[in-house]
């Protein structure tokens, strides 16, 4: 029986197995759930008009789990930190604790770990210019 | 590059081999489904593949699960097709139903082995019959034409023609000279210690497994050996040669011959009248 064959070389092969491969792993691995370091901005609240903080630590790290097709969107607008300094009236070095309760996450993820859990800041007066 | 990376969905070194694995899979078995060079098995693969991949993401979620179900069937059909398996398992496709030209094509044939004993060389003839043969056997020198003396004549004495060959000829028509079989597994089964010659190994074989018949001609003992059905008949003279290839080949296509001979008998009727 005759038959049109369409040549397929080696390169083309390679480059269309490396296409398939990778979608195919992509089908399964779409939907999957893993957890990643994700680097999560740090914010300060509450801290006198008079004072600042400085050499604040403006991140943290964490492990966060979620679909893999989530994660990729991962946004740090959306994740964030905030941690509450009213209590803090004098200039002075001052360590902070940071709880899971200051993680604020969006549904689609979830908080497995976070470090470090204590911060030291120092706080200086504002100058008045 | 990182981000590049993670929009990608790869996060680690885990994820790059699993998809490693993947990409891997997929070029070997491309490959390997390339080597079948009677059917474009790869290009269904890939076909299949891209309508697996498209009902994924425009979230035709029935049809994409029914594929990915058959996925494992659709895989061993692929192993079943391939020319090497058909090979291994000595799965033939048949030939259509062929129309003769010219009924006497063995009586030509047979007198070509005998120009060639004349011309002092010896003529290892196959002669397919409804069992197809492509695929077993690999020729340089096709020539698909209807078998007529001259031409076999000039072939026979070209400088080209190899008598350790095979002249093809299936249904009345000269395949092939030059042709010699193609078998991956050929080693397994030719017998180390065996006193019988290659050929009639290999002829023993086909015509056990197909409906060929191999027959050569020795220009030193005027005579052929024939092998037909997994049975060899020895030294045989040229009538007897051409009533034995005869036997088998028309009971092939009785139905051809049979209609054939009442169309010629009712002309000669028909001409005498």
């Amino acid at each position: 029986m005759k038959t049109n064959l369409v040549k397929l070389n080696r390169p083309i092969l390679k480059v269309s197995s490396l296409i398939f491969g990778y979608l195919f792993w992509l089908i399964i691995a779409q939907n999957q759930h893993i957890s990643i370091s994700k680097e999560i901005p740090l914010f300060y609240y509450g801290l006198s008009k008079n004072l600042k903080a400085d050499n604040a630590p403006e991140h943290i790290s964490a492990i966060i789990s979620g679909k893999r097709i989530d994660l990729t969107n991962f946004n740090s607008s959306e994740n964030s930190s905030h941690v509450d300094i009213s209590n803090i009236e004098a200039t002075g070095s001052y360590n902070i604790d940071v709880q899971k309760e200051n993680i604020f996450l969006h549904n689609q993820f979830k908080l497995i770990d976070y470090w470090p859990s204590s911060l030291s800041i120092q706080i200086d007066q504002r100058s008045n210019t | 590059m990182e981000p590049f990376i993670s929009k990608l969905l790869i996060f680690s070194w885990k994820d790059l081999v699993e998809v490693a694995f993947f990409v891997s899979a997929f070029y070997y078995f491309s490959t390997w489904l390339s080597k079948d060079k009677s059917k474009n098995l790869v290009l269904w693969f890939y076909g299949y593949s891209s309508l697996l991949i498209l009902t994924h993401f425009t979230k035709l979620t029935n049809v994409n699960q029914f594929l990915i179900a058959a996925f494992p069937a659709a895989i061993m059909l692929f192993f079943m097709l391939h020319q090497r398996e058909l090979q291994k398992n000595f799965v033939t496709f048949q030939n259509i139903k062929p129309k003769f030209k010219n009924l006497d094509w063995i009586d030509i044939i047979l007198r070509a082995a005998v120009t060639a004993m004349d011309n002092n060389k010896q003529f290892l003839c196959l002669i397919e019959g409804k069992d197809s043969l492509k695929g077993f056997i690999n020729t340089s020198l096709r020539a698909d034409s209807e078998l007529n003396e001259s031409l076999i004549d000039v072939l026979i004495k070209s400088p080209l023609f190899s008598q350790e060959k095979i002249v093809w000829v299936s249904n009345g028509k000269l395949l092939a000279i030059n042709a010699e079989w193609d078998l991956e597994s050929k080693k397994v089964w030719v017998a180390e210690k065996s006193k019988l010659e290659e050929w009639k190994q290999n002829g023993i074989l086909f015509s056990s497994k197909t409906d060929a018949i191999i027959f050569k001609a020795y220009p030193g003992k005027r005579c052929f050996d024939i092998i037909a059905k997994g049975k060899i008949s020895e030294c045989v003279t040229v009538n007897n040669g051409l009533s034995i290839i005869n036997q088998y080949v028309r009971k092939n296509y009785s139905q051809i011959y049979k209609k054939e001979y009442e169309n010629k008998s009712s002309k000669v009727k028909q001409a005498n009248s």
